[in-house]
């Protein structure tokens, strides 16, 4: 027996062994279910806040030795109001809900406070002041019509009825200037990991716990994605989710979706892009996401007929097509005989100077020896046609085997734009094609400017200290220096007693980015 | 990394998806738990009887993971790959039940118990030569690697062992294996 074979049958053995204890499972959590959810309700006393603000320890320690009761009383700050639209401004209130200090996060909210002094006003004065000026100052209108309301203090029911209150008011105060509102309430904690958030990216701590909560709910977002985002594409963002989970308030109307072109013109847009009409496919799903800080719909589907997925993103405001990726659906290209040289690979490969074709009928799936594989020029060929361009710089031309199919992988840039491809190393097919716009932000990380790369040897000698390998016992080296992300990085691969290992080292520090290895 | 990213996207899927399960369970929902159950149970059943090599103790274990991972959910931390800590989990209580098992039978049993539920000879014969051929370390790199679909690299990490002694030591188990399949004629 082959030894793919050998854990290929273990597995199926196992799946076939395992007992069904699922109904006498299920039985049982629902039971612990009903105890848990009675202790818990036995728990509700207030919670008390635990941390004491900064902003708090700060006043009293400024405070010192005059630390009467009417000081207490005027200046201490009993708790803290952000409001965040772009502009973030956090507003000190005392015992009395008046403010001790209005202070602007960022160069917007000093925009917004400009000219304004509201220490010591009350807190609906100071709120009606500030939702002024934002109005005036245009950060809030039907484009973008979202505000955060978040309060932190030390008394979670108190905090929790002013939160509410305010977006109420808040509510009202804009409702009153014809603006649809959407207004998002939230109570916060301060803890380390959200204070450190909060400062790494220059953000407001609200901001901060409400990106937190949008990854919480979709552990494929990350933080530096969201940073840049103001409150209503991160609401944008927020009402895909299953907003109860969140635990954020939400009031008013929903979050603006008018600057952007909208999920059925970015379909159209995408279907248009790929020659398909609606009625073509299997499923499609339609998902706004926030990339490199601006916001683009996530298009997806799949071509019935085809067994092709589709995966487009495009620049929500503008509808410029940002990437669009083609792959075989793996189950699809399985089933109808991708690996076998099925009737559909062999229309193409006719196309082809074939003199394969015929050699790799029998029953191999796609292991066939060296002079079945239709070679390195035929696949360039093949991949520079399907993108339609010429004059191509090649960065990667690798064989691989992907899922017992023997591809070519290739990468190339043309019209400065980025390519990735695999090409069926026997019948020529494109299995995967991808696209991608050459980003015209400057934003490059600047570090990749100034100083040097490690060096070939330096990125070798990292890779292989991690796999506990030494030169001499490898074979196949091949190090290749290639930009991923605006980042440049070595690509090291090797092969060592039938494995094979694949790293990525950064160019700049030597850090291993990935590191992969497996069974030939 | 784009490429390898692309290439391995429904892998990477498939733990994201698993990770939302996770999270909508640590929100109380008994039915994701049921979906994580349907997803996962081949590699806990089958992680959990490489060390116990009893088909009783496996199916305790079995139940009992997902009860674990029920409780525990609220204490996941999403990390893109939860397949490690429910397989933490299934380890934990595996060992736990040798543990007892040595307690109450102070002479070890050697004998291999094959499920019950299995009835075809040929699987039989694959189960009873992994789990009577291998030894511990071997068994559980080997269902790390065809159950869990762990890398190497992950199996390594796992088990808190280096790279090179899990690729040599998956090397060898594969091998015997394959003598032992050949011997038996399958």
């Amino acid at each position: 027996m082959k030894q793919d074979r050998i854990e290929e049958r273990f597995k199926e053995a196992v799946e076939r062994a395992v007992p069904d204890v699922k109904d006498s499972l299920m039985k049982s959590i629902t039971e612990r279910k009903s105890k848990i959810m009675t202790m818990e309700k036995k728990r509700t006393v207030p919670k008390r806040w635990i941390s004491v603000l900064v902003a708090a320890a700060l006043v009293l320690v400024l405070g010192g030795a005059g630390l009467g009761v009417n000081y207490q009383i005027n200046y201490r700050v009993d708790s803290v109001v952000g409001l965040d639209v772009n502009p973030s401004i956090v507003l000190e209130l005392n015992q009395r809900e008046k403010v001790v200090q209005a202070r602007a996060l960022n160069e917007d909210a000093e925009v917004v406070l400009e000219g304004m002094d509201l220490s010591g006003a009350d807190l609906n004065v100071a709120i009606n002041a500030l939702i002024g000026s934002l109005l005036r100052n245009g950060y809030i209108n039907e484009l973008a019509n979202s505000i955060l309301v978040t309060v932190e203090g030390q008394d979670l029911d108190k905090e929790t009825q002013l939160q509410e209150r305010l977006t109420q008011e808040i509510n009202d105060i804009l409702q009153a200037s014809s603006i649809e509102a959407s207004v998002l309430g939230q109570t916060l904690q301060a803890d380390d990991a959200l204070t450190t958030m909060a400062n790494t990216y220059s953000i407001s701590q609200g901001k901060a716990a409400l990106i937190q909560k949008i990854i919480e709910a979709d552990p494929m977002k990350t933080v530096a994605n969201l940073a840049p985002l103001s409150v209503n594409e991160l609401n944008l963002l927020l009402t895909q989710l299953d907003v109860a989970s969140t635990g954020v308030q939400t009031t008013g109307s929903s979050a603006s979706d008018k600057a952007y072109i909208g999920d059925a013109s970015a379909l159209q847009i995408a279907l248009t892009d790929a020659g398909l009409t609606e009625a073509d496919l299997a499923w499609k799903k339609i998902e706004m996401d926030a990339d490199d800080g601006r916001m683009v719909y996530e298009v997806e589907f799949l071509e019935s007929d085809s067994g092709m997925e589709y995966d487009y993103e495009i620049e929500a405001s503008t509808g410029t097509i940002l990437k669009r990726e083609t792959e075989m659906d793996d189950d699809w290209y399985k089933n109808n005989g991708g690996a076998q040289s099925g009737n559909q690979g062999s229309t193409q490969s006719g196309a082809q100077s074939g003199n394969q074709g015929s050699t790799q009928s029998g029953t191999q799936s796609g292991s066939g020896s060296q002079q079945d594989y239709i070679g390195e020029e035929a696949a360039k060929e093949k991949a520079l046609a399907h993108a339609g361009v010429s004059g191509a710089t090649f960065t990667k031309v690798e064989m691989d085997r992907d899922d017992g199919i023997v591809e070519y992988e290739l990468d190339f840039i043309a019209d400065g734009n980025k390519y990735e491809y695999s090409v069926n190393a026997v019948t020529g097919e494109i299995i995967k094609a991808e696209w991608e716009k050459q980003s015209t932000s400057t934003g490059g990380s600047s570090q990749n400017q100034s100083g040097d790369v490690i060096g070939e040897s330096a990125a070798k000698a990292a890779a292989l200290s991690h796999a506990g390998l030494e030169e001499s016992s490898v074979t196949r080296m091949e190090v290749e220096l290639d930009r991923d992300d605006g980042k440049m990085i070595y690509e090291i691969e090797f092969k060592c007693n039938g494995v094979e290992y694949e790293y990525e080292v950064d160019a700049y520090d030597g850090t291993i980015l990935k590191a992969e290895a497996d069974r030939d | 990394m784009f490429l390898s990213m692309a290439a391995q996207a429904p892998k990477v899927r498939a733990r994201l998806e698993l990770e939302a399960l996770l999270l909508r369970a640590a929100r109380g929902e008994a039915q994701a738990v049921g979906e994580i159950y349907e997803e996962t149970r081949g590699a806990v059943y089958g992680f959990s009887l490489s060390i116990l090599r009893n088909a009783h103790d496996a199916e305790d274990v079995l139940q009992e993971t997902y009860i674990r991972v029920f409780e525990n959910s609220a204490s996941y931390k999403p990390n893109g790959n939860p397949m490690p800590w429910i397989l933490q989990i299934a380890k934990n209580l595996s060992l736990m039940r040798l543990r007892q098992r040595k307690r109450q039978e102070p002479m070890p049993e050697e004998d291999v118990l094959l499920p019950e539920t299995l009835t075809l000879p040929e699987d039989r014969l694959v189960l009873r030569a992994a789990l009577e051929t291998l030894d511990d370390q071997e068994r559980q790199i080997v269902s790390l690697h065809a159950l869990a679909g762990f890398k190497h690299r992950e199996i390594a990490a796992f088990l808190h062992s280096p790279l090179s002694t899990v690729l040599s030591r998956y090397q060898r188990a594969i091998k015997k294996l394959q003598k032992r399949l050949e011997e038996e004629g399958a």
